[in-house]
């Protein structure tokens, strides 16, 4: 049976910090720097041929919702791309004991044709 | 074939249907064009980009062409998933540490 679609990629677990603090994590640039992808030009870019991924990976703030949900797009360029567009989100839900219940959710990109680039759709499975 | 091309030929939504009806078998393009309220020009549109995208391929039998779902076409997306699979753990293994040194 052949499967189009695939879930979007949804990564969970639990973090020793209060919601704030993980959220300092995912907006400043010098700690993405440390925990996520080497910082290219600007503050909003990544290079990720490193890492097996594309060589430039450009992310955008869309959404943001403070210490409770983050939305970035990402976009990849240059070697080893995907031409559409992805949506990354963190999700931040507080639990007892200074912790964070933490998900990550990676979407499939898709691009439509003639489309501005501007709404990643989901592949729905 | 690339992601790329995979990612926007499927981007479109009847295509996407077309591709997900011939995924069920080899059908005729007479067959494949019920129940879908699109022109035979607009359908051989649509066939036309997914097999320029490697998704589907056709086998000729007389006067007939039966379309059917390339296998292998869907093989860089799912490489393309499996790559960011293998990515996001580790980051979130980092970024669990990072969170250990940081400052209040």
């Amino acid at each position: 049976m052949i499967e189009i679609t695939e879930e979007p990629m949804v990564f969970e677990t639990v973090l020793d910090a209060p919601p704030e603090k993980v959220w300092r994590a995912l907006t400043i640039p010098e700690y993405l720097e440390r925990w996520l992808l080497p910082l290219g030009e600007g503050a909003v870019t990544f290079l990720g041929e490193e890492e097996g991924l594309a060589e430039r990976i450009d992310w955008t703030l869309v959404a943001e919702e403070p210490n409770r949900r983050l939305t970035y797009r990402w976009r990849e360029s240059g070697r080893g791309a995907a031409e559409g567009d992805s949506l990354l989100t963190f999700e931040l839900d507080p639990l007892a004991g200074e912790q964070t219940l933490f998900r990550l959710t990676h979407s499939v990109p898709v691009r439509a044709a003639n489309d501005n680039g501007q709404v990643p759709m989901m592949m729905a499975a | 074939m690339n992601e790329a091309e995979i990612f926007r030929v499927l981007a479109d939504p009847t295509r996407r249907a077309v591709f997900e009806r011939l995924a069920q078998g080899e059908m005729t393009g007479t067959a494949l064009r019920e129940g879908f309220a699109i022109s035979q020009p607009a359908l051989s549109q649509h066939i036309a980009a997914l097999r320029g995208a490697g998704l589907i391929r056709e086998r000729r039998e007389g006067r007939y062409v039966n379309y059917s779902v390339d296998p292998e076409g869907l093989l860089p997306l799912h490489e393309w998933l499996a790559r960011h699979r293998a990515f996001w753990p580790s980051r979130v293994e980092r970024l669990r540490n990072l969170i250990k040194e940081m400052d209040q």
